[in-house]
């Protein structure tokens, strides 16, 4: 009891600390109109990451520390996640006083909701502050801006997705060429059918049911969007003809090129690639490398892939790819929040970016040619960045998320139980629901 | 292990009610009053207090107000009752319970019937093969139902294929939501059958040998002493195994949510994946609060059978 | 409670006859079991591939895992996924989290439990029968619905992120198990018993301790069986209560083998830690299997 009590009063005192340091320019240093600070001495920050950087980057993760640790004497425990039930997690956290970290790791679809709950702390004074923030990726901005356009995350990571394809099989089949259009495409994946007839669960493109990423690609290719936002309310929009054409495009690949996937979703897609029987699919740039994985796939197929952007409707324009990636932020009951938000800016400038850019996209739009020189797919995958969509971004498109709407809407359509029409007509309605809940 | 009575005659008592220590009762019961008054007093009325709580869309009331609104009535039950998605949970969720109960009760009587009867190392082959399954988390175990059932890459597809006459490759167990939820029906009978075979064989070899023998003398088929003798003796642990049973398959949440990846579609939903759904999975800490409440109003209904019937157990007077 | 005596003088008298009739049964029951223990064996082999797919799984390399024509036996077999969880150190200290966890649950609950069980069964006293529901009504909430709640209360307890805290929270679903089953098995010692021992003058007391714990021995070890087994496989309020990465359970540990944005899933070293996490399950039956086998119903059977 002695200790909690005591620890009580220390974190008293810290947010006391914390919130003087934020209000007025006090005589420790701090920077970006307060929201920056460097006086760290003694003290520990807690940083929530994703097991992503842990496997995937952990000397990025270890040079920004390291820095930090240097300018603000304070030092670091990165505490690594998992995606499982990580908003319940959140949730559980951030509704009472033990255990709230310096530094999140959010999910960009995640962001929304929690920056409606007012979970985060405001980084809008310092934004300047942050490297690169004028050139950032407009789909992880956005998904870390307040509706009334504070600063609430930081970019962090992106990926897009590209078409990975079997150089070797497609070569077989006499498609030596990269189709820009979706016409060619299809025609290609045709010729790849033809030369593959014999082996009854091939997939020229293994495009699952549930994919929404790559559906709503198509839906917004095609000029058309999820949902639409005037005057106040949103309005399912997938019944619109651009929509429509759009789920068409996709449906012919989910159920004229694809087998065996039309009840799944993307979470294996690299697994089923790995064995041998797909000649194509549509997917980030690293699941490359988990295609050719000696623990999760056949590694005698990295020299046969390769990848291009998904083509679109015209030879000038590709398919636009849903960006996705995470953001970081401040949780507003954090007891070292100038140190937090220091950790970002460290973790998210140049130098830490560079170093990212070996294995994932980095947030800004003038560090993409640094990404695309690391390797081929990811001068697809850069090329990809440049135009991409996003969500709707409301606190509501989490439950849409939750409530799986756009996938079991896709898995009638892959499963031929509906017609794209039905099939979004159905969804629009709930999407209205959903989408124009109250708070 | 039976415990065999003396035959001898006793004094007779005037009751058999103790009377000495008559704080002694409440002594007793008092460590678990505490434990459940620390542990599960304060979130029970929280749940209850969320479900006459206006539902809040987001999380703020959650991280600033513990999750405490303005009051409303049941206004959160109309809203849950009148919803027909609600209605068609429930239903499949009693038809899955149902299901479920009686095929790990039937599955697990006759293993232990067949446990009676067979010689002692099949015995402890059998016994053996249940630990392990039963040993195993249900996370895992429905990972592992899931590829065996894959339409790709499936066990059973594969086995059944090389059935003359039958075509079974790539036939997808998921696309129809009846026959994935007999998938999970497998899997969580298959996690069930432990714990009830283990538990009835040990009844079993509890009825004295003799009642048995004389039965069979007396010229009774096998089934007939199976109803009249076996059945009676083992009532009271059909009882509580039945109750326990009922309450676990009807909160089942895992095998169904991780067989669909997360993502279960609406055909899938019993009321444990409803609740997760429109309670913590949405923010909706009110509504989730609200079906926990009906969820547990429908358990105790049906379980009050079976509980009337325990309390009076060893209260023979 | 009605005497176990059996009606062994009937069956005395029809000795010569029984006799007759045992060995021709014995006969025929010795025929008869070929066809049970085949049958035996099959039902042991239904129960056990789910379990030898997880073995050989965590054996098999990647790209073996799933393949179109499954294999029944790892081609190219592999201890990587093995070697990997096994020099993990934080495999090793979640395993002791689970272990600290699951004990203390176990061992609170059986003990809270069995002196609750004893008043219950034993005893008529006001609000018996209130306790009673009580405790089935908390057995019934659901558990995901408590997450919260939960969560929050231990929160304002300073538990929060802490070993016993999350022993707290498993008591909640833990305890109304021990209680409500061990007061099956209590009610299922014939009164008689206590009675006895009470004329030859023990205490009340010493009934418990010398006359009714040996004899509900067993049905103990089986119910902290079950306990524990709820208590090791329980995965949502560990990963929420617990936020440190050394103070986790292996049942967060499974998580590190899933897929994520930036990397695939390693189904491999997904079964070699979930084989891992299942030993001491797996030692726990064997040590305890004999008691396991007779005590799940020492009692419980009408009698």
């Amino acid at each position: 009891m002695k200790r909690t009590l005591a620890g009580a009063v220390g974190m008293a005192a810290t947010v006391t600390l914390a919130l003087s340091g934020c209000s007025s320019s006090s005589s420790s240093s701090s920077k970006g109109g307060g929201v920056l600070s460097t006086d760290g001495k003694g003290k520990t920050i807690t940083v929530w990451l994703q097991s992503d950087a842990q496997k995937g980057w952990p000397d990025v993760v270890n040079q920004a520390t390291a820095r930090f640790q240097k300018e603000t004497g304070a030092k670091v425990k990165v505490e690594w996640q998992q995606w499982s039930n990580y908003t319940t997690k959140l949730d559980s956290t951030f509704s009472g006083h033990t255990g709230i970290p310096d530094v999140v790791e959010l999910g960009n679809t995640q962001t929304a909701s929690y920056i409606a709950a007012g979970a985060f702390a405001d980084l809008s004074k310092a934004k300047s502050k942050f490297e690169n923030s004028g050139s950032w990726l407009k789909g992880l901005a956005e998904s870390g801006t307040s509706p009334d356009g504070k600063l609430m995350a930081v970019p962090y990571y992106a990926g897009s997705r590209v078409v990975i394809y079997r150089k070797d099989l497609w070569d077989k089949a006499g498609v030596t060429a990269v189709p820009k259009t979706l016409d060619e495409l299809y025609a290609d994946l045709d010729k790849v059918k033809a030369a593959n007839s014999g082996d009854a669960a091939f997939s020229p493109f293994y495009m699952p049911g549930k994919y929404w990423y790559g559906a709503m690609s198509f839906v917004y290719g095609a000029g058309g969007t999820i949902a639409t936002h005037s005057g106040g309310t949103w309005k399912g929009a997938l019944e619109s003809s651009a929509a429509q054409k759009g789920l068409a495009d996709w449906a012919k690949l989910a159920t004229q090129y694809s087998k065996g996937g039309a009840t799944k979703d993307e979470a294996d897609q690299d697994n089923v690639m790995a064995q041998g029987h797909v000649a194509a699919i549509l997917g980030n740039g690293w699941e490359l490398g988990v295609v050719t994985d000696p623990k999760s796939g056949n590694p005698k197929l990295a020299p046969a892939l390769s990848t291009f952007p998904m083509p679109g409707t015209s030879a000038d324009q590709y398919t636009p790819s849903f960006l996705g990636g995470s953001d970081l932020a401040v949780p507003d009951k954090s007891s070292n929040r100038g140190l937090g938000a220091e950790w970002i800016k460290i973790f998210t400038d140049t130098t830490s970016q560079k170093a990212l850019a070996k294995f994932a996209i980095p947030n800004a739009t003038n560090l993409l040619p640094v990404y695309e020189q690391q390797a081929q797919a990811n001068q697809s995958t850069g090329e990809a960045a440049k135009n991409t969509w996003f969500v709707p971004n409301t606190p509501n498109w989490a439950n849409v998320e939750a409530g799986n709407v756009l996938q079991n809407a896709l898995e009638s359509i892959a499963t031929g139980k509906s017609s794209t029409m039905d099939a979004a007509k159905a969804a629009d309605k709930e999407l209205d629901k959903i989408l124009n809940a109250k708070a | 292990m039976a415990v065999v009575t003396s035959q001898l005659p006793r004094p007779a008592r005037p009751s058999r009610r103790p009377r000495a220590g008559r704080g002694l009762p409440y002594l007793l019961v008092l460590p678990a009053v505490v434990v459940l008054a620390v542990v599960a007093a304060w979130p029970v009325a929280k749940i209850v207090t969320l479900a006459f709580q206006k539902q809040e869309g987001g999380k703020y009331a959650l991280f600033h107000n513990g999750g405490s609104t303005s009051f409303a009535g049941f206004a959160n039950f109309t809203n849950v009752l009148q919803d027909s998605t609600f209605w068609s949970v429930v239903l499949r969720t009693v038809l899955f319970t149902a299901i479920c109960v009686g095929a790990s009760l039937a599955v697990g009587l006759g293993v232990a019937l067949l446990l009676n009867r067979v010689s002692p190392w099949a015995r402890v082959v059998l016994i053996g093969s249940l630990m392990f399954a039963w040993a195993v988390p249900s996370t895992v175990s429905t990972q592992v139902f899931y590829w065996l059932f894959s339409n790709q890459y499936g066990v059973v597809n594969y086995l059944l294929d090389k059935l003359p006459g039958v075509s079974m490759q790539g036939h997808d167990w998921f696309a129809d939501p009846h026959q994935g939820l007999s998938v999970v029906i497998l899997v969580v009978v298959w996690g069930a059958v432990p714990l009830l075979a283990i538990s009835l064989h040990a009844g079993i070899t509890q009825i004295p040998r003799e009642v048995v023998e004389a039965a069979y003398c007396d010229g009774a088929a096998p089934v007939q002493v199976f109803r009249h003798v076996l059945l009676p003796y083992l009532r009271p642990l059909l009882a509580v195994l039945t109750t326990l049973s009922v309450i676990w398959d009807f909160g089942v949440f895992n095998q169904i949510w991780f067989m669909r990846n997360g993502h279960p579609e609406p055909g899938y939903q019993t009321i444990g994946i409803y609740m997760y759904a429109n309670g913590i999975g949405s923010s909706h800490y009110n509504l989730g609060a609200t079906i926990a409440i009906l969820m547990m109003i429908g358990l105790l209904t049906v379980v009050i059978v079976y509980v009337r019937q325990l309390l009076t157990i060893g209260d023979e007077a | 409670m009605t005497a176990l005596a059996p009606p062994v003088t009937e069956a005395l008298v029809e000795a010569p006859a029984v006799a007759r009739a045992h060995t021709a049964r014995r006969l025929g029951r010795r025929r008869a079991t070929w066809g049970w223990n085949s049958l035996a064996l099959f039902l042991a082999a239904v129960f056990g591939f789910p379990v030898y797919w997880m073995l050989i799984t965590a054996f098999k390399t990647g790209s073996d895992i799933n393949r179109l024509t499954p294999q029944f036996w790892p081609h190219h077999p592999t201890l990587r996924g093995f070697r990997e969880v096994l020099s993990d150190p934080i495999f090793r200290d979640d395993l002791l989290n689970s272990l600290f966890v699951t004990l203390g649950a176990v061992v609170i609950s059986v003990v809270v439990g069995f002196f609750a069980a004893l008043a219950v069964a034993r005893f008529r006293f006001a609000g018996r029968r209130v306790f009673v529901v009580a405790v089935l009504i908390v057995q019934m909430v659901p558990l995901l619905a408590l997450t919260i709640p939960l969560s929050l209360l231990l929160d304002q307890l300073h538990l929060k992120n802490t070993l016993p805290g999350v022993v707290l929270a498993y008591l909640m679903f833990t305890t109304p198990y021990t209680v409500w089953t061990l007061r099956t098995f209590i009610a299922g010692i014939p009164r008689e018993l206590d009675e006895a021992a009470l004329v030859d003058g023990c205490t009340r007391g010493q009934v418990f301790t010398k006359i009714i714990l040996p004899l509900v021995a067993p049905g103990l070890v089986a119910t902290g069986v079950y306990a524990w087994i709820l208590a090791w496989n329980e995965f949502v309020l560990a990963n929420t209560l617990l936020l440190d990465n050394d103070r986790q359970t292996s049942m967060i540990y499974l998580l590190v083998f899933q897929s994520s944005p930036t990397h695939g899933a390693d189904y491999g070293g997904l079964m070699a830690a979930a084989t891992l996490t299942s030993l001491p399950v797996v030692l726990l039956f064997l040590v305890f299997q004999r008691r396991i086998a007779t005590g799940l119903t020492a009692g419980a059977v009408k009698g």
